[in-house]
């Protein structure tokens, strides 16, 4: 090592400077678009909510402002974090999350029947949110443990029983929340596909998969409706949702007739009518069909093309990572973005029975934005990576 | 310093497969975006436009009717007889109200100060309320107040939760005229009588819809389905006619009160009615008020029971609602129906010795106190109106033929006119009817009709033999004018023969120009005329209902006016006297002749007003003959 001079402190500086600096400018420019039309949309399709339960129609707008405030200060975290650290300790993050999670059976807070917050003065902790960032991080964990021995078939089944079975199946059970419990499966279960030599398997997979949920519908459709349990009826409520529109199909129903009324360009901004008390807490899970009612298909598609935007920029940034790690990170967290997306926007328009997913960055929720944005903070952390290091 | 690098671990290949399985992820969550957008597109366009009036229905629960106008009443000559009036009704919302108390404070203030309702009870509705969206406070407001109100408090932002609802107020111009032909409007129960009631279906509009929400700044907004106003209606009415025959009446029972007294101008060769006036007037505009017949002692010793009772009575149209023996008019048709049937011809000659028996009784000619008509003509007979050469004649049709002309004139049936409330009247039973009843009957007693019957079966007496259907109304128009229905006259039947008529028609010249109808007589103008004093019921009272029936011009009638009065003034318990109205009917003519342009055609000059006969035709009485059961009216 050689004894540094002035000059070289200065450049050491700038470097230092300019890789702070240095960032995917546009997927934080997508991300800020979404956040602040995620903002205008919480005010919209909740001040009247807000006004009738709790005199305020700025409430909901005023406490998601400042989850996105904390939320920004964790991204800034995971810009700056080494990450590679807390990959190696990635079991305890994983314990704490399942210990988390454990604590909702004596501590939960329910809500409409899921027992899914931990009561936190401020706000409500969803353990699920973090137990998703654990996995994602020890998915690549554990991929990068495995080294060559992931072209194993039965490394890999071993990683997606460990990290992908079994938290899934904890969130699942411990807080009723299926669609979490789908998220973990299926982030693991892609990261597998893209690590696997072959896709034979996979395609086997998702062919049973949906051989045996065509076989379920066929099956349940076909019961006389009292017989059907609850987790039945949901899906008979999924095919034929008007029929139980007063009852279990109604925010299906009403979220439907949210977007059928809204036409290409919409009835404007907070002029929906459906957030009037018929689509319930139309701020969290359906918030998109308020956003399809009140922008219209136009709005939904340009909101879309953001999205689609900013998951190619995570791709791009995860194909010209410096590291297998901080590509895999960055595909793991790309799956956690597009497969939440994809099953928020497919419960709204009833392609999919409704599990209660939130919509990225827009629905209201406090552990939702916070752990999101502190993912988009660790693959803006590879981001400033890229270039420099492949400068020097 | 040797950087690990992580890639060392795997082969090209492997880096390589990872990737491109990456980009294929990527690809299907494309794909996947892309068939949710068109999911939401599908939508749409599959169920948008029954989501979209789904949701619209969802508001109906903060919806709120638009008052349609309704349509108005016009004249044939198109005066405004009724018509809405657009007002503003004083709308508060509590909620919005009662969620600052310094609004609160401001808003009440201001409604207390300019409109002048009273602060407590703002404030009890607003705390009794609390959650209410509207409440009507104050109703009728003319716009000029509105707008003063709005400029008053423009810069107030603390004054909420006011605003004003469009709504239409009933006006009359014209107050009394033709009260009970118009009829008036109430809010809650619509047309309450007379046109208004029987074409309220038209004049009704059809109400629109606000529905209201809130949008994100928490202000109120609307989405509107416009109000259609109802139509108009053009009746047959001339404004100027019934205007003369109102002021009248009204000067006449000004000086001798009556009970009843009623007019109807129609057209003979139509049936349409050019005014019809029913005296007690009553203002349209304030119809609950007794007070333009009652003093205000007797208005307060009423019960609400009487109240209503007198109200009732009070808007009652006398020419279509009451029945009545009509008296010496009917013999008209008594001798048309001899000339039909060949029972007597014109030239004939009756011998009147004052009175006549039949049936055990001793029946009068009004002459009978000068012994008699003596030797008379036809024309005389009914001119000076002979009892007993009527008794003859009546003999001679029979008790079948009298029914039957009575039947074919339209009496013991209704007209058929388009207003409600319409009395048939009643007749003899042709099987029980007994020679006195046939005898009484050929001059007007001892059946009862009403007055609008009397004036149409002139009308076809005069007009050559053509029963029309009386009406009312000409056509029907919508809120742009254009016509969407139209009453064309209705020809029911043929009553008598051209030749007929025309005897007829000269006879009742001649008994304007020498008979009893004289006082009827207007300078220069040919009329024709009929008068009568009947003897109503119990007829120990000696009360009278005294008639004219006239027709201008007598050759080529254009106008049929027919006046009754009820218990005239001055004649119960005497004989009767039929000068009131034969005066009455003439202050009408020659007033109504020159404005309806009816030619002078009649050069002669009247000297002969003093003239010998100057007795005019006075009561006689009546025996009361069979009993008649009056039928209970159904209304339509």
């Amino acid at each position: 090592m050689q004894k540094r001079t002035v000059k070289d402190s200065k450049i050491v500086k700038r470097k230092k400077l300019k890789r702070i600096f240095h960032f995917d400018y546009t997927l934080v420019f997508c991300l800020f678009l979404i956040i602040g039309f995620g903002l205008i949309m919480i005010y919209s399709s909740s001040s009247y909510t807000a006004n009738v339960e709790y005199g305020d129609p700025s409430y909901f707008f005023n406490r998601q402002l400042i989850f996105v405030a904390i939320g920004l200060v964790l991204m800034a975290a995971g810009f700056m974090i080494n990450y590679n650290a807390l990959m190696r300790k990635h079991w305890y993050l994983l314990l704490v999350s399942i210990l988390l999670l454990f604590m909702l059976i004596p501590f939960g807070r329910t809500v409409n029947g899921a027992t899914r917050w931990i009561r936190l003065g401020f706000f409500n902790f969803q353990p699920a949110e973090l137990v998703k960032l654990a996995v994602i991080i020890s998915v690549v964990a554990m991929i990068i443990t495995a080294g060559r021995d992931i072209k194993n078939f039965k490394t890999r089944i071993t990683i997606i029983l460990i990290i992908g079975v079994v938290p899934a199946a904890l969130v699942f059970v411990i807080s009723s929340n299926l669609s979490s419990a789908l998220i973990i499966f299926l982030i693991v279960f892609m990261m597998m596909f893209i690590v696997s030599p072959n896709h034979k398997n996979y395609l086997i997979a998702i062919g049973v998969a949906a051989a045996i949920g065509i076989v379920a519908v066929i099956v349940i459709s076909n019961m006389p409706a009292d017989s059907a349990s609850f987790r039945f009826n949901r899906i008979a409520v999924w095919l034929h949702p008007e029929d139980y529109e007063l009852t279990t199909g109604y925010q299906t129903v009403q979220s439907l007739y949210a977007i059928g009324s809204g036409g290409f360009l919409g009835k404007g901004l907070g002029k929906g009518l459906q957030k009037l008390g018929y689509i319930p807490e139309s701020q969290n899970d359906m918030i998109f069909a308020v956003i399809c009612e009140e922008v219209g298909i136009f709005g939904a598609i340009i909101l879309l093309s953001i999205f689609a935007l900013l998951l190619w920029r995570i791709y791009v940034i995860a194909m010209r990572a410096p590291t297998k790690t901080d590509m895999l990170l960055c595909m793991a967290i790309f799956f956690h973005i597009s497969i939440q997306l994809l099953l928020n926007v497919a419960v709204v328009t009833n392609f999919l029975p409704n599990t209660g997913v939130t919509l990225p960055f827009i629905s209201y929720g406090g552990s939702s934005m916070f752990f999101l944005l502190f993912e988009m903070g660790l693959v803006l952390n590879v981001s400033k990576k890229i270039d420099i290091e492949e400068k020097v | 310093m040797k950087k690990r690098d992580d890639y060392s671990q795997y082969s090209k290949a492997m880096l390589g497969r990872i990737k491109t399985k990456s980009g294929i992820a990527f690809l299907i969550a494309m794909v996947l975006v892309l068939v949710l957008i068109i999911r939401v597109i599908f939508i749409n366009i599959a169920d948008g436009e029954e989501y979209s009036r789904i949701v619209l229905n969802h508001q109906a629960y903060s919806s709120r009717t638009i008052a349609s106008k309704r349509g108005s009443i016009l004249d044939r000559n198109g005066t405004v007889l009724a018509y809405s009036k657009k007002v503003y009704n004083l709308i508060i919302d509590p909620y919005v109200i009662n969620s600052d108390d310094k609004k609160k404070e401001a808003t009440v203030n201001a409604v207390n100060e300019y409109f002048g309702v009273d602060k407590k009870e703002i404030e009890d509705v607003l705390s009794n309320q609390k959650d209410s969206r509207y409440r009507k406070i104050k109703t009728d407001l003319e716009e000029s107040v509105v707008n003063g109100f709005k400029d008053k408090t423009k810069d107030n932002k603390d004054i909420d939760g006011v605003w004003f609802e469009d709504d239409y107020k009933r006006v009359y111009p014209f107050g009394t005229l033709a009260a009970d032909v118009i009829g008036f409007y109430n809010k809650n129960n619509g047309g309450e009588l007379g046109l208004e009631k029987k074409y309220d279906s038209y004049l009704t509009g059809t109400d629109g819809l606000a529905y209201t929400y809130v949008d994100d700044s928490m202000e109120r907004t609307e989405n509107l389905k416009a109000a259609v106003d109802g139509n108009n209606i053009v009746t047959t009415l001339d404004y100027g006619a019934q205007n003369i025959i109102d002021k009248y009446i009204a000067k006449y029972n000004e000086a001798k009160p009556s009970p009843n007294t009623g007019a109807i101008l129609m057209n003979p060769n139509t049936g349409e009615v050019l005014a019809m006036s029913s005296y007690p007037f009553f203002d349209l505009n304030n119809p609950r008020d007794l007070k333009a017949v009652y003093t205000d002692e007797q208005i307060a010793a009423m019960s609400e029971e009487e109240k209503a009772q007198n109200l009732a009575k009070l808007w009652r149209n006398y020419c279509v609602s009451d029945v009545y023996e009509p008296g010496s008019p009917f013999k008209s048709i008594t001798v048309a129906g001899g000339l039909e049937e060949g029972v007597v011809h014109d030239g004939d000659q009756f011998f009147c010795g004052g009175s006549l028996s039949i049936g055990g009784y001793t029946i009068n000619c009004w002459r009978h106190i000068y012994g008699g008509h003596g030797q008379i003509f036809l024309d005389e007979a009914l001119g000076d109106s002979c009892n007993v050469a009527m008794m003859e004649i009546a003999a001679n049709l029979g008790t079948d033929n009298m029914i039957k002309y009575q039947s074919l004139f339209g009496f013991g049936s209704k007209t058929g006119i388009d207003l409600p409330s319409e009395e048939r009247g009643i007749l003899q039973n042709p099987k029980s009817m007994s020679e006195t009843d046939l005898a009484t009957n050929s001059f007007g007693q001892n059946f009862d009709v009403t007055m609008i019957q009397m004036a149409a079966a002139y009308c076809s007496l005069v007009n050559g033999g053509t029963y029309y259907q009386p009406h009312i109304v000409k056509s029907v128009e919508n809120e742009k004018g254009e016509k969407i229905k139209s009453i064309a006259p209705v020809s029911v039947r043929k009553t008598v023969t051209e030749s007929t008529s025309v005897i007829i028609r000269r006879i009742l010249k001649e008994a304007v120009e020498q008979y009893g109808v004289k006082y009827v007589k207007v300078d220069g103008y040919s009329v024709g005329g009929k008068t009568g004093t009947a003897q109503k019921l119990p007829r120990s009272d000696k009360k009278w209902l005294i008639s004219v029936a006239a027709f201008a011009p007598a050759e080529n009638p254009q106008y049929v006016l027919y006046v009754v009065i009820d218990e005239p003034a001055g004649t119960t318990g005497t004989s009767g006297s039929g000068m009131d109205v034969q005066e009455l009917t003439h202050d009408m003519l020659s007033e109504l002749l020159p404005y309806l342009g009816v030619p002078k055609d009649n050069t002669a000059t009247n000297t002969e007003k003093e003239n010998t006969n100057s007795n005019t035709e006075g009561g006689i009485d009546v025996p009361e003959g069979t009993h008649l059961e009056t039928e209970a009216s159904t209304e339509e």
